[in-house]
């Protein structure tokens, strides 16, 4: 038995599943509308969390938070669960279907089988949508692949059990009620509104401040860590700043893409000239990739690690006047 | 970005081809999603990653060949895990994983044990836990 499904690729996979999941109740909505009421740019620099041998940055916020922001300023009905015992969580998951309800599920993408395998790192963040069952085979929706694809039941289990930083313990979640988009614009505008708070008012190291942060401790990586690890430090930075789930550049252009349609929604011109910005700086953002691959791939020439860092701190001013701008003209 | 700017750069290292979903500007300036097979920074980082995971399991390889690391070990580095995933994996203690890493343990391990190591791997068959080419 497989749900109908309308299957969707998506460049987020947070952002994906809950546009599919809300398609399916009847609610037409694009993927950057979720992105954007959502509140899903972000930035963080973790440096004492280690990912391979060099600290984390985050480009996009916690794992649920875009779902649970969309939904929640969408006023839709969610529910979510975790388990601890595998057997009731596939249970649940089994009842759920024959109830021909797709359920969203958190997964960790190492043991996923169809996946690329150059993506295949210990990430346990991803979303997929179970569709149906057949014999001991599961229907999965992944906004990342083209088409649906197959999972045994095994394969299943060991990807909603994954383990490691974040596991994500069977945590499923489907959309409960149905309810027409009277308030689409209020929903844009506390998701505008929650976007600037996380972007500007949240300090040390996230938002812009993280941005600053960062510019001003990459300065002394080569000096600190060495040649060597401070490359793989910014191998790191470009490899979240621009892998799939993880954004940066790509989000940017999301976030453009989502003032765009709100510019419309709105009938406000502002939004319009800001989302032209974003893009900008979107492109900006490419650049320093540009440039900071020119370092790793040593072909520096007179590339420094204080021409990145100022390149960031750039990147950091210009996000947070077009952020202050944007709190101001949705008031 | 343009739509004619979506970068598609290939890898050599990686042969599944796999593209992703950008947004773009068109001619009109109107954003619209267009697909991307990669982006050059971006795939020399991912491959210095993994270069990075394979020195570390060559170096696991050597020190199991030299008899003082188990098989065990050596796979665990090959799936990029560490004893806190692997014990996770298993339901073993940490310190039960750390033992079994041990070239002198190797031998004592017992069936249902390397059965439970190869679903933490996700390998088919036991025998490929065993080897360490």
């Amino acid at each position: 038995m497989k749900i109908e499904f309308d299957h969707q690729m998506s460049s987020h996979c947070e952002n994906g599943v809950t546009r599919n999941l809300l398609r399916h109740e009847g609610i037409d909505i694009s993927e950057p509308m979720v992105f954007g009421i959502g509140a899903g740019l972000f930035f963080a620099y973790l440096p004492f969390i280690k990912l391979h041998g060099a600290p984390v940055f985050s480009f996009r916020p916690m794992p649920g938070h875009i779902f649970k922001h969309a939904t929640k300023n969408l006023g839709i009905k969610v529910k979510s669960q975790k388990f601890r015992s595998p057997a009731k969580a596939m249970a649940k998951l089994d009842e759920n279907l024959s109830k021909g309800i797709p359920t969203g599920m958190v997964v960790g993408v190492y043991h996923l089988s169809y996946f690329p395998p150059q993506y295949r790192f210990h990430f346990n963040a991803h979303n997929i949508v179970g569709l149906g069952k057949e014999d001991n085979q599961y229907y999965i929706s992944d906004p990342i692949m083209e088409n649906v694809e197959m999972l045994s039941q095994e394969e299943l289990i060991r990807v909603r059990f994954a383990k490691g930083t974040g596991s994500p313990k069977g945590k499923m979640y489907s959309v409960e009620c149905n309810k027409s988009l009277g308030d689409l614009d209020t929903a844009i505008k506390k998701g505008i509104k929650k976007n600037v708070t996380q972007m500007l008012h949240y300090k040390g190291i996230v938002g812009v401040d993280g941005m600053m942060y960062l510019s001003k401790r990459m300065r002394k990586w080569p000096k600190k860590y060495g040649n060597k690890k401070a490359e793989r430090f910014l191998g790191q930075i470009v490899r979240m700043q621009e892998e799939i789930g993880t954004g940066g550049a790509g989000f940017r252009f999301l976030y453009a893409s989502f003032l765009q349609e709100a510019a419309q929604k709105l009938e406000n011109t502002q939004l319009d000239k800001l989302s032209a910005d974003m893009t900008q700086i979107g492109d900006l953002w490419r650049e320093f990739a540009v440039e900071a691959s020119r370092i790793y791939k040593k072909r520096a020439g007179n590339t420094s690690y204080n021409d990145i860092a100022d390149r960031l701190y750039d990147l950091g001013q210009k996000e947070k006047v077009l952020f202050t701008h944007l709190g101001k003209a949705i008031k | 970005m343009k739509v004619n700017d979506v970068p598609q750069d290939h890898s050599d290292k990686f042969k599944k081809e796999f593209s992703v979903l950008e947004f773009a500007v068109d001619e009109k300036g109107k954003y619209k999603a267009v697909k991307s097979t990669g982006f050059e920074p971006k795939n020399v980082a991912l491959e210095q990653a993994w270069e990075f995971e394979e020195e570390k399991f060559e170096k696991a390889r050597v020190l199991c060949q030299n008899k003082k690391k188990s098989f065990i070990y050596f796979h665990m580095k090959k799936n990029m895990m560490n004893i806190k995933i692997l014990s996770g994996y298993t339901g073993y203690s940490w310190f039960k994983v750390w033992k079994d890493c041990l070239y002198k343990n190797e031998n004592k391990l017992t069936e249902k044990e390397l059965d439970n190591y190869r679903y933490a791997f996700g390998y088919k068959t036991v025998d490929e836990v065993r080897n360490i080419d």
